[in-house]
């Protein structure tokens, strides 16, 4: 028995960094141990085994003091209070769930409405027939019957009147740019309705001003001179005055900026 | 958590009476890491493992000199908990693998080790400790585990003098030497494992 406190005495001292593991080897085999090194790993595994399992047992008895803390503070008491608490998350739970839905759903509005915008489309909603009903008093003597042709729908009928005339007012351009437009030449329609504002600006004039506007920027819209066309809704958007004001809206002019 | 109250945690982590540090750590840190294992497809008692195992990582590591203090607390076991859970679900998805194998006829098991003693060899652990008696268990906790003198042990157990301590200290090492020895997986576990600086 004293030989083995004796070896134990001599691992203890190894393990306790008193003595080198070289210095224990040597004093082993002196007590005639046959295998030193299998003797000290054994020795260190023991120590390391009694070590490891104090922590293990100090860890597991908090871990499970804990976790039965946890479940005594949620008695039913504390049960109700959190239930009274998820109660009145829930309203901003919902809100954010709406709010999340609706900003979804504008979302899938907005990139429907910009997959669908085209220049085309805007136009179909913007194009509105123009009528002559009454005879501005504008104080002219005509001499051809243009304006019958306009109201009888024979557009040809009315530039090749307008082509005849000599000297024309800004009623007999309007109509006749308003003709090639309904006949698709969008091209001449803008030259003549640009004449016409061109002229209205140097003679101070307004007569078809709003009208000019209008029809040209329908016919920038034909001829894709997008930029054209939105400076000129723009210009109608911003006047409450203008006979077609209410043509125009903000939607549209977002829609102008996108096809830009 | 303020620096003072780390450095505080750590140094009562170097004692051998640990568990008031414990229950701090588990009162600091304990939701936060279960928040971050449940909302990785984990259980609230998953998250309750793993902070159970990263705790004793940390320990590990302050026992063994190997933490410090130099990077916080909470990104030590924040990062060990991380890794433990995507190990614990590496070997979930690996077990569910095997079995596939198992139903085709092929076995290709492999075995995983962790960096502490994975969870056979602690149940193996306590089994040991357990077989070795309390009395035992208490004395080489003294002398192993606490760091107290044969004279400390004598004076705090009922034996006549210290070569009579002395024997039975070394029969129970026998006993605890002759338990790993017939576990030779629980032994090879514990062979890389530092031993505690005190």
């Amino acid at each position: 028995m004293n030989n083995n406190i004796h070896i134990e005495s001599v691992l203890d001292e190894f393990l306790k960094r008193r003595i080198t593991r070289a210095e224990a080897e040597v004093l082993l085999e002196k007590e005639s141990v046959q295998d030193a090194d299998l003797e000290i790993n054994l020795h260190l595994a023991s120590a390391k085994a009694v070590q490891r399992y104090n922590i293990l047992k100090q860890v597991q008895s908090v871990h499970y003091a804990y976790l039965q803390s946890q479940i005594k503070n949620h008695t039913p008491k504390n049960i109700e209070a959190g239930k009274s608490a998820s109660i009145k998350m829930y309203p901003i739970k919902w809100a954010l769930r709406i709010a999340a839905s609706v900003i979804l759903i504008m979302g899938a509005w907005f990139a429907y409405q910009y997959s669908r915008t085209s220049a085309d489309k805007l136009y179909s909603e913007l194009y509105q027939a123009y009528n002559v009903n009454t005879d501005r008093g504008i104080g002219d003597i005509t001499t051809h019957n243009m304006v019958n042709e306009f109201k009888a729908g024979n557009y040809g009928a009315v530039i090749k009147t307008y082509e005849s005339l000599s000297a024309t007012n800004n009623r007999e351009k309007f109509l006749a740019a308003y003709a090639c437009h309904v006949t698709g030449d969008y091209e001449k329609a803008s030259a003549l309705l640009n004449e016409l504002l061109i002229n209205n600006k140097k003679t101070n004039n307004r007569l078809y001003n709003d009208e000019a506007e209008f029809y040209l920027a329908l016919s920038c819209l034909k001829t894709k001179d997008i930029r054209s066309a939105r400076l000129l809704f723009e210009r109608i958007r911003e006047n409450p005055n203008h006979t077609f004001h209410e043509k125009v809206s903000k939607w549209t002019i977002r829609r102008l900026k996108w096809l830009q | 958590m303020i620096v003072k109250t780390q450095q505080h945690i750590i140094k009562a982590l170097q004692q051998p009476d640990i568990e008031k540090p414990v229950r701090e750590l588990y009162d600091y840190y304990f939701e936060g890491i279960v928040a971050h294992i449940c909302a990785n497809g984990g259980s609230r008692e998953d998250g309750a493992d793993v902070f159970q195992d990263a705790v004793i990582v940390l320990i590990e590591k302050v026992k063994t000199g190997r933490f410090r203090g130099d990077s916080s607390i909470k990104t030590f076991l924040s990062a060990i908990a991380r890794n433990l859970w995507l190990f614990e679900l590496r070997t979930r998805e690996r077990r569910k693998k095997r079995e596939l194998f198992y139903m085709n006829g092929e076995n290709n098991e492999t075995t995983e080790t962790g960096s502490f003693l994975d969870k056979d060899s602690r149940q193996d652990l306590q089994k040991v400790l357990a077989e070795i008696g309390d009395v035992c268990r208490k004395l080489l906790t003294g002398f192993y585990y606490e760091d107290k003198s044969i004279k400390e042990l004598l004076a705090e157990f009922d034996y006549e003098n210290e070569q009579v301590l002395r024997n039975k200290k070394s029969k129970c090492m026998k006993k605890i030497k002759e338990l790993l020895s017939d576990n030779s997986t629980l032994l090879d576990n514990l062979k890389p494992l530092p031993l505690y600086e005190q």
